[in-house]
């Protein structure tokens, strides 16, 4: 049973037709990696599936349970955590506050008014933001403002406020998006370590990485759905060859 | 009778609200547009508003001519607003909304202690002018003359400005650029001298309304203060950006309170903000605002 | 004790070492008791502000009316002796104030920005006009309420300025400590979080809505409580405790003060009483103090939005960074 599943998305903005039938089955703990051109729709698909926008047709399962026009915090609280594409960190709180902001989400529910308990006694959420921080390799810059982290950083915060969530799947929008090599590889390193124990789909347009760490890829080009199917078969695909060769990749 | 006697009073409430429509759309105008293009609700407006009445109310008493009143209050609203926008509100289009707010009210605290200052806060009752002194007889009611005269000089900017923002270039590129400032930039168009004009015409709009309603209401440094709600109030209730929608929901914030006042004289400011707090909850972006724009 | 404890301790200590002293400070500079009772009002009333600004990013235009509300209700009860004490007095007059937050909160917190601060606005202005107009018969119109009188606190009737100063302090002191726990908790952490950043902050899961809307009805009741502290100290409820002129005054003494510090509003207060009480007295400049506190409120916009406290805080903040090794962005 698929434990994400996406049924024939579509999303218009206007005249343009940013999404076109789109459908996904994601199984649990699997990387599933989504590619294509830049403009193909692949953020615009996430954010349906995230709850950030709604589809103006079709249909997204979690675990057989309809979620298709939920909102973001429904998602996030059912246990699907999105990373963005555009950096969205609280820049002016340190590291780790920025973590216990969604870790406080997982230990405490969408709402609770606990207004005159210390935010120190909130062990459960302090030992989440403690764990993840260690696995995104930022607990040594702890008290560091997030707005004064390096741009690598600041993507590593990124995953690290989605994995806080406790999820069980985690949409990670170009998580090595503008990092150096050797960050890109800390990054599939940490996605590698991850796969035990979330299932993962992942947007990127690093080949590598995708052909690394995907079992399964989907290919999307201009909103449609060109091509789906293991690393191998995709590499070889010729719709594929074609999408990228006339293009800018 | 009861029922003649109310259709009368309706009837006279109606001309009324009709007077107050016409100084509430002009004045509302030049915040809507300034809304439309700049994004920002402009919280100095009511000051401006002040300024012009000042402005006219010196010449008036001066020169005892109305007619160069009017003008004066246009151009020293136009001027304020000039030196205004080039010292502060230009560094403000790209801040957050409250920031846009805070600076302009504490212009506006800026504006009414300045005025305070040379005219002290001495309510000062300007006459109204000579050639509309009288009543006049409107199907049987004994209506002000200068209530008229109000809504025609309100009906002769509204034109003017109608013309300008839409048979002339620089009017076209306003429109367009309530539509969507960025494609405007993109144009090569330039934007900082067009927000200039667009913040300065606001002003002087503001400005004239001033001067006009100035022989009806009482003319102190504070005298904003209450326009400036209502004008927030028929920019709601007209839609953000929108000539038509300045115009319309300026007659329909007039006829809502003057209408109120027949029924029941207490509740006729409530029901101008209850219908606005409606309006806001219900269909935000107004009579005849486009859907999505904030 | 943990470190947080004993900071929290410390510092409510320092407030209480404060209040205690204010008064006598204030008088070697021109000022008296009653000066002193009418900063500690205002600076209540700031407390719930700077929850709603400082801490949730959330500028609301109509305060005014929450703390008319919680002081003409307070004032009325007691002024017709409905109600003879004035805990109690004052715990209606700010359940009254806390009603009209979640009302008002519930229909004005789905918008942001400019429509909510517009919202807000009309909503305090439907109360000025009700408070002119429809309600005179209770609340005097122009007139105001007078006559509020000195009530008793359980068995102590308090009489002259001291007392009251004395009653007001302690109101002021417990609200504090409250205000101080309701933002350094896990509450009011989701609170900061919102300031940064909202939409985050709900995609990290949190009901944004609600969060809003309880840190508004707090801010209500706070407002409230001062509006009730007013009238029990003054004896009288004016009706311009709903005009726009108080929402916005109760503004600009948290940007002075500074925003998200909780002393912010304090010390906005009493730069705001104290200039105008004591500044009137040079007739040159009487009428300037809010010509010269405008000038420094738009300066402090365009440059410095921290205000007093958080400037003072900053500068701390660096004095102790010179002490140690600067956490330095690594670039990769």
């Amino acid at each position: 049973m698929p434990l994400l599943e996406a049924r024939n998305l579509t999303k218009r903005f206007g005249g343009l037709v940013a999404v076109d039938n789109v459908s996904l089955a994601v199984e649990p703990l699997t990387v599933t990696a989504l590619i294509g051109p830049n403009g193909a729709g692949k953020t615009t698909f996430f954010k349906m599936l995230a709850g950030e926008l709604e589809p103006n047709a079709g249909e997204v399962f979690f675990k057989d349970q309809r979620i298709t026009n939920l909102n973001v915090t429904r998602v996030s609280q059912l246990g699907i955590a999105k990373s963005f594409q555009i950096t969205q960190i609280f820049p002016k709180l340190s590291v780790e506050q920025n973590v216990l902001v969604p870790a406080l989400a997982a230990t405490r529910g969408a709402f609770r008014f606990d207004a005159l308990l210390p935010l120190s006694s909130a062990r459960a959420a302090h030992e989440i933001a403690e764990r993840v921080l260690e696995q995104v390799s930022l607990l040594e810059r702890r008290i560091v403002r997030a707005e004064d982290l390096s741009y690598g950083e600041k993507r590593r915060l990124e995953v690290a406020l989605a994995l806080a969530t406790q999820p069980e799947v985690l949409l990670l929008d170009e998580p090595a998006a503008g990092m150096s090599p050797s960050e890109r590889t800390a990054m599939v390193d940490l996605l590698k370590n991850l796969r035990k124990n979330v299932t993962i789909v992942i947007v990127e347009h690093d080949m590598d990485v995708v052909f690394g760490l995907a079992d399964r890829v989907v290919v999307l080009q201009d909103g449609k759905q060109i091509a789906e199917g293991s690393p191998a078969e995709i590499r070889g695909h010729p719709r594929v060859q074609e999408a990228y060769l006339g293009g800018v990749e | 009778m009861f029922l003649a006697v109310s259709l009368h009073l309706l009837e006279a409430q109606a001309l009324n609200g009709l007077a107050l429509g016409a100084i509430l759309a002009l004045a509302a105008l030049g915040l809507t547009i300034v809304f439309g293009l700049l994004g920002f609700v402009n919280f100095a407006h009511g000051s401006l508003f002040m300024v012009g009445a000042y402005g006219g109310w010196v010449v008036y008493t001066k020169t005892g001519n109305f007619f160069l009143a009017l003008p004066t209050a246009l151009i020293v609203a136009f001027i304020v607003g000039v030196i205004v926008e080039r010292i502060l509100i230009r560094m403000y289009y790209r801040r957050p909304p409250e920031d846009q707010i805070l600076v302009t009210y504490g212009l506006a605290i800026i504006l009414v202690e300045i005025s305070r200052a040379i005219f002290s806060s001495q309510t000062q009752l300007v006459s109204t002018p000579s050639w509309a002194s009288g009543t006049i007889d409107v199907a049987g009611i004994y209506f002000p003359q200068y209530r008229v005269a109000v809504m025609g000089i309100s009906a002769i900017a509204l034109i003017a400005v109608y013309l300008v923002m839409f048979k002339t270039r620089i009017g076209l590129i306003v429109r367009a650029g309530i539509d969507d400032a960025v494609i405007v930039n993109i144009l090569g168009i330039n934007v900082n001298r067009t927000f200039l004009l667009v913040f300065a015409l606001g002003a002087a709009i503001a400005g004239l309304a001033g001067i006009a309603d100035a022989p009806l209401i009482a003319v102190n440094p504070d005298m904003g203060n209450d326009l400036l709600v209502q004008c927030f109030v028929v920019v709601v209730l007209g839609g953000v950006g929108s000539f038509f929608g300045a115009v319309l929901g300026g007659l329909v914030a007039g006829e809502i309170v003057s209408l109120t006042t027949a029924f029941n004289p207490d509740l006729s400011s409530v029901m101008l903000y209850v219908a606005m707090a409606v309006v806001l909850i219900v269909r935000p972006q107004g009579l005849l605002g486009v859907e999505g724009r904030t | 004790m943990t470190a947080g404890t004993r900071r929290v301790l410390l510092g409510l200590a320092a407030m209480a070492v404060f209040l205690f002293l204010f008064p006598v400070g204030l008088e070697k500079i021109g000022g008296g008791i009653p000066l002193a009772s009418r900063i500690l009002v205002l600076g209540l009333f700031g407390l719930g502000v700077d929850l709603i600004f400082g801490f949730t990013g959330l500028l609301s235009f109509g305060q005014a009316a929450f703390y008319g509300i919680g002081g003409f209700v307070s004032g009325f009860l007691l002024i017709h002796g409905i109600v003879h004490g004035a805990l109690v007095a004052l715990a209606i007059g700010t359940l009254a104030a806390s009603v009209a937050g979640v009302l008002i909160g519930a229909l004005s917190l789905r918008q942001v920005g400019v429509y909510f601060a517009m919202l807000t606005l009309a909503f305090s202005q439907m109360f000025y006009f009700l408070d002119l107009s429809a309600l005179r018969n209770y609340t005097g119109a122009e007139n105001g309420l007078p006559g509020v009188p000195r009530a008793h606190v359980l068995f102590w009737h308090w009489g002259g300025n001291s007392e009251a100063y004395v009653f007001i302090a302690i109101v002021y002191f417990v609200a504090f400590a409250v205000m101080w726990l309701i933002v350094n908790s896990s509450f009011g952490h989701v609170l900061r979080a919102i300031l940064e950043n909202p939409q985050r902050a709900a995609a990290a899961g949190h009901d944004v809505f609600r969060y809003k809307l309880f840190a508004f009805t707090i801010a209500a009741a706070y407002a409230g409580v001062a509006g009730g502290l007013l009238g029990l100290f003054q004896g009288y409820l004016p009706p311009d405790m709903f005009t726009i002129d108080t929402s916005g005054q109760i503004i600009v003494i948290e940007i002075i003060g500074g925003p998200g510090t909780l002393v912010g509003p304090l010390i906005g207060s009493f730069v705001w009483i104290y200039l105008s009480q004591v500044l009137q007295s040079f007739s040159a400049v009487a009428g300037l103090w809010r010509l010269v506190l405008g000038i420094v409120f738009v300066l402090l916009i365009t440059g410095f939005r921290r205000g007093i406290a958080g400037g003072m805080a900053t500068f701390m903040q660096q004095l102790r960074r010179r002490r140690e090794p600067v956490p330095v962005a690594t670039g990769e």
